[in-house]
């Protein structure tokens, strides 16, 4: 059999190509494997999210917040007797005059 | 004797061969040869042909796979919210205890290290479940991260751990019934995970399911239903505001509670919701549906009078006043004194079956709890003769249930339109489906009525600092073996606010209130559940975004350093009230 010219570059040419689709077929695995490892995080994320949604619902709980609020900051529940609009507001909590000198900018301090 | 050996090698026939001569083994071992080569050719093309499939063929996600089997996605049920999207259900991943049988070295001595961390396990069965021949015994459901900890430090062969989903609730009681339980890993049990499983379990499990609760009123109603029903010591209670616009059930809460975090150890009377599953003959609320068809009708007006001198018969049934004022009442003077013989005379002037038609129109004869399965059909009269249509005017031998009444209040009062009470939140601009059943003017006229009753009749503990409330007291006796039974009553208050321009309306009851010391032992509607509403109401009231109607805050402002200004909650835009929270 006579081994022609044609056939060596034929031959290596199909040898090239087949290296050429193994090279895409693993850069392909490669990179679904890499999308399935971010999925992954993803849904270790959403999961840490959701725990972590949870832990401050339970936080925010209105028991828990209203006997924050009365114990540690003296807040007391809102009611008509506390409560004005807008327009009466100045009627309610006039500005107290102030007995002391008008606020001068300060000097300007350099800079640390 | 020796055997001489002969070294002089004659030639013989058979020796030294001339030639070679193939007898077919050099044939055969060519051809075992080339058998040979080519079993070894097939071969390794087939191994070839196998490494090209895999190597350019295989699909890439075959690969994928073993790397994905180590993490278990998150659940895909949705999370519930409330109506400002406060969570109110999730899914979490749990730790779930089980055992290898097969690999326990001392089912006596496992079970003992067992039980130090739960001690709540029976040994008896946990050595049987150790001793099994099977390779899987479920040990402990859900554990917490410490009881995980606590367990993996034993260091016992067999146990093992294995992820699952878990539906946690981290508000913990609050809105229970309304929420709803889970089976471990199954379906809902009662309640919105029931009702919307499918909603839930059909969806991308990021989008939640939004609840039209709101949890800071449900919160106060809450505490001041079990606050009431705990100092009556009664057997139950229900409280719910209702949006009357558009059907959205704000808050809805049952007593005893429910704690969906732990469905099994709730009782069947913590499981019932008294909300829309408990059906009352309600008593005296009943009476502004029947002034309200006689205003339609224009049977009667506020100033009509009717003889309530004295009882009244109607076949074998008297009909009495329980605060009898034995004398000529004007239809103001019915519903604010709360007269029966005053309000079977409008009943019977416009007559049985108009009754029943109206009852129906606002919903009295249907089931009313919205999206829950957990919703009772009403009990009514088989027949509505004369007799019957007389006594459910004043609600009685008629059993709905309180949503059924809050939904009718609403109807009545909003202008004149039903809405279907719903649980979902509607969104801004949705299309509110209803039904016309009064006139917008009587509606007014009704609501006046009502308000009457709340400044000058029995409902005068209703009356709200700073907010105007309209509604009616009833107090109705439980019906037993031997009759309806003094010593057992449903107390409640139904109502709207504020009077001027209808917004919720708002109910609260109490199912056999025994009286407290604060009410001198008296356990009707007046005394019990009225003045619970009014508190709820200052408190529930500027949440909601609705301004006082009286200018308190000019007459008597606390002065503190430490007032602290702060805006109006977020959950409603129309509020444009700028608020102060003061010491």
């Amino acid at each position: 059999m006579n081994i022609q010219r044609s056939h060596i570059f034929g031959f290596i040419g199909l040898v090239g190509f087949a290296f050429a689709l193994y090279w895409a077929k693993a850069e392909a695995q490669s990179a679904r494997e890499r999308v399935v490892a971010l999925q992954n995080e993803v849904d270790k994320e959403r999961r840490d999210v959701r725990t972590l949604e949870a832990e401050v619902a339970w936080m925010e709980r209105p028991d828990r917040l209203e006997a924050t609020a009365r114990q540690k900051m003296g807040l007391v529940p809102l009611s008509a007797a506390n409560t004005a609009s807008l327009e009466t507001l100045d009627e309610v909590a006039p500005v107290a005059p102030t007995a002391t000198a008008p606020v001068t900018p300060p000097a300007e301090a350099p800079l640390p | 004797m020796t055997k001489s050996l002969n070294l002089n090698t004659e030639p013989t026939p058979e020796w030294p061969r001339e030639e070679a001569r193939d007898q077919g083994g050099v044939a055969t071992a060519r051809g075992r040869t080339l058998l040979l080569s080519l079993m070894f050719c097939v071969g390794f093309m087939g191994l070839s042909a196998r490494a090209i499939q895999i190597g350019l063929f295989r699909p890439v996600d075959e690969a994928a796979t073993a790397a994905r089997a180590d993490a278990i996605p998150p659940s895909k049920r949705a999370d519930i919210v409330d109506r400002n999207g406060q969570l109110l259900a999730t899914s979490l991943v749990a730790h779930s205890l089980y055992a290898d049988p097969k690999r326990i070295w001392d089912p006596v001595e496992t079970a003992k290290a067992l039980r130090t961390v739960f001690p709540e396990l029976n040994e008896a069965e946990l050595i049987g479940k150790l001793s099994s021949k099977s390779r899987f015994e479920w040990l402990k459901r859900r554990l917490s991260p410490k009881q995980k900890q606590a367990v993996w430090a034993l260091a016992q062969p067999g146990l093992e751990f294995v992820e699952e989903s878990d539906r946690v609730y981290p508000m913990g009681r609050l809105a229970g019934h309304v929420i709803g339980s889970m089976q471990p890993g199954g379906k809902g049990i009662n309640g919105m995970e029931r009702a919307m499983n499918d909603r839930l379990m059909t969806g991308d499990g990021v989008t939640p399911v939004k609840l039209s609760i709101d949890s800071r009123i449900q919160y106060l109603v809450e505490t001041e239903l079990a606050r009431e029903a705990s100092s009556q010591r009664a057997i139950g209670g229900a409280g719910i505001i209702m949006d009357v616009r558009t059907g959205e059930v704000i808050a809805s809460a049952s007593w005893p509670f429910m704690d969906p975090n732990k469905p099994e150890t709730n009782s069947p009377n913590e499981q019932n919701n008294r909300v829309t599953n408990s059906r009352y003959e309600m008593g005296s609320t009943f009476k502004v549906f029947t002034v309200a068809i006689g205003l339609e009708d224009k049977v009667i007006t506020p100033d009509s009078r009717f003889d309530a001198r004295a009882p009244m018969q109607i076949g074998e049934e008297t009909i009495h006043d329980f605060h009898g004022q034995n004398k000529m009442l004007s239809v103001v003077e019915i519903l604010s004194h709360s007269s029966n013989i005053g309000t079977v005379r409008i009943a019977r002037s416009v007559g049985a079956q108009r009754v029943k038609e109206f009852f129906n129109r606002i919903g009295l004869m249907e089931a009313a709890g919205g999206e829950l399965a957990e919703s009772a059909r009403p009990i009514l009269p088989q027949r509505w003769s004369d007799i019957a249509a007389a006594t459910a005017s004043f609600g009685h031998g008629i059993a709905v249930s309180p949503m059924a009444v809050t939904a009718a209040y609403g109807a009545i009062s909003n202008g004149g339109n039903y809405v279907r009470p719903t649980f979902l939140a509607r969104g801004d601009g949705a299309a509110v489906s209803s039904r016309q059943v009064l006139s917008s003017q009587t509606s007014t006229t009704i609501v006046d009525l009502m308000r009457k009753v709340v400044t000058e009749g029995t409902g005068r503990r209703a009356d709200a600092l700073g907010y105007l409330v309209a509604g009616k007291t009833g107090t109705g006796e439980k019906a037993g073996p031997n009759g309806y039974d003094a010593n057992r009553r449903v107390s409640s208050f139904a109502g709207v606010f504020p009077a001027n321009e209808p917004r919720y309306s708002v109910l609260i009851l109490l199912d056999e209130p025994k009286g407290s010391a604060q009410t001198g032992g008296v356990a009707t509607a007046g005394m019990t559940a009225a003045p619970s509403v009014a508190r709820i109401v200052e408190r529930a009231a500027p949440l909601l975004g609705i301004a006082p109607t009286r200018t308190l805050a000019l007459a008597d402002v606390p002065q503190s350093d430490s007032a602290q200004g702060a805006v109006a909650p977020q959950s409603n835009p129309r509020s444009q009230n700028a608020t102060l929270e003061a010491q």
